[in-house]
This record gives C-alpha cells, sequence and structure tokens, in this order.
C-alpha cells in the first residue's frame, strides 16, 4: 500500500521549494594589508530574482592547517575558515566568510584579524567555492 | 495562465523535506582543558550537501544557541564554549571547542536537523 505521507503533494502544512540555485566562486585577492585590526573585504555579489524566505549559504575553501575540516567540508557563514598563504609562505592568514543578504542581494565577503604582522603580502589569491539556495515557503 | 510554479505539485524544484532518522540529539563531555575540541560525526549518506540546522549548549548548560552564535575566528580568541559544523555529501561533522580562557567541565547538548533535498 502506498504510504502517502512520503507525497510532496501531503500538504497539511507549508513547505519549502527551492527557487534558485547557485554554485560558483570567488577570490580573496592578493592585494597587501598594512591596516590593524579587522579587515573586511566583499568578495563578490549575487542577485537573486526575489528576496529569499531562507536562503542556504555554505562554503568550502582550503581549511587553515589547524583545522579538521575535511576538503568536501562545506560549512555556514561564521562556521569556517579559508588558508590564505603570505609572505613567502610565513604566514597562514585565516579569512572568515560571510554572507549578507540585503533584499535580493547576497554579498559574499570575507573578514580577518590581522593583529601580528606589520604588512601581509599574499602569496597568491584564495578561492572561495559557494552554493546557495534560494527556498521559497510555499502554504 | 496558470504559473505552475505556485503549485505544491510543481515537481520541476526540489523541496526540503524532513527525515526523523536524520534528526538528532547527542553530547559531548568536557573535561576542563582550555580549547580543547569534542566532536559528533553524523553519518547521512545522502550524496550531496544537505540543508542542516545545529544547535549547542555553549558555556552554559541548558541554553541552546542556534548556528551562526559562535565567535568568527581561531580559537584562541575565544571566552565561551563555542561549536562549529560542516557538511560533506556523506556526513554532518559536529566539533565542540572548549573556551581557552574560561574552559567548563561536563556534559553539553547539541541537536541536529538534517533535510532532504527532496526531488534530488
Amino acid at each position: 500500500m502506498a504510504d502517502l505521507t512520503k507525497l510532496i503533494y501531503n500538504s497539511n502544512y507549508g513547505s519549502f521549494h527551492q527557487r534558485q540555485f547557485f554554485t560558483g566562486s570567488v577570490t580573496i585577492p592578493s592585494t597587501a594589508i598594512t591596516t590593524a585590526g579587522t579587515i573586511e573585504i566583499e568578495l563578490g555579489t549575487i542577485t537573486l530574482n526575489e528576496v529569499p524566505d531562507i536562503l542556504d549559504t555554505q562554503f568550502n575553501g582550503t581549511p587553515p592547517d589547524d583545522s579538521s575540516r575535511p576538503s568536501d567540508g562545506w560549512f555556514r557563514p561564521r562556521m569556517g575558515a579559508i588558508r590564505q598563504l603570505g609572505n613567502s609562505g610565513a604566514i597562514e592568514q585565516e579569512w572568515g566568510i560571510l554572507a549578507k543578504v540585503i533584499g535580493n542581494v547576497v554579498s559574499i565577503r570575507a573578514v580577518t584579524e590581522k593583529t601580528y604582522y606589520a604588512t601581509f603580502t599574499p602569496d597568491a589569491t584564495a578561492t572561495v567555492f559557494f552554493r546557495l539556495i534560494d527556498y521559497a515557503a510555499i502554504s | 495562465m496558470a504559473d505552475l510554479s505556485k503549485l505544491s505539485f510543481f515537481s520541476g524544484v526540489n523541496y526540503l523535506k524532513r527525515d526523523d532518522s536524520l534528526t538528532g540529539d547527542g553530547s559531548t563531555t568536557f573535561t576542563g582543558v582550555p580549547g580543547e575540541v569534542a566532536g559528533i560525526t553524523i553519518d547521512h549518506n545522502l550524496g550531496y550537501i544537505p540543508f542542516v540546522s545545529v544547535g549547542a549548549e555553549l558555556s552554559e548548560p541548558g541554553i541552546l544557541w542556534s548556528n551562526n552564535t559562535t565567535p568568527l575566528l581561531r580559537v584562541s580568541t575565544d571566552d565561551t564554549v563555542r561549536f562549529l559544523y560542516w557538511t560533506t555529501p556523506t556526513q554532518l561533522i559536529i566539533r565542540h571547542i572548549n573556551s581557552i580562557d574560561n574552559p567548563v567541565t561536563g556534559i553539553r547538548w547539541v541537536n541536529w536537523v538534517i533535510y532532504l533535498d527532496y526531488g534530488t
């Protein structure tokens, strides 16, 4: 006998469906950092068709050396960091990744705190992979 | 003309669907060591990165903090217990990290819900 609770159209309650799904990458630049304190830079923006009801944002990239996050582990904003080597490999800078949503625009941002070195000169850019899913409520 | 994307039974998009077998809780135990890491790993084996919701007790037992409440950067900056979590195509990995400055002892609970991306 069919289990009717498994049907999508068992709609006694509201649900969420995917409205848009984005995957891609943005880049942490190799620009030297000389300013002390917290630094936050915008890596890119994505414009959604509509203001999301639920926006799932997850990121992936090279973890810091002391992280136990696996290479295929994806993290939510503030739940992980991306590594960028600098000063000819002498420094490992950790960038936290954030997503700010204002209306229907998603801003992917990197934030770090430079406190120990006068200048951080990245050896290369660092790639941040993202996946965004805009879920819309239906009732 | 009907806008089919508004129908509940529009099957061209995926849905979030709760599965009770992917909902649970567990505990970690801190021994009072500054920065100690405890962990829970849940095998979901869905084959994709799912939408998840995670909550955890931090320094104070009985108060459940949800997802994005913990300090941003390194453990060494923390004055409270915090938690992190990552998702892979097969697992949800939760890390509970004791405070550096004010380490705690005892059990802390973690709750999670993994939603099916129905239609994949």
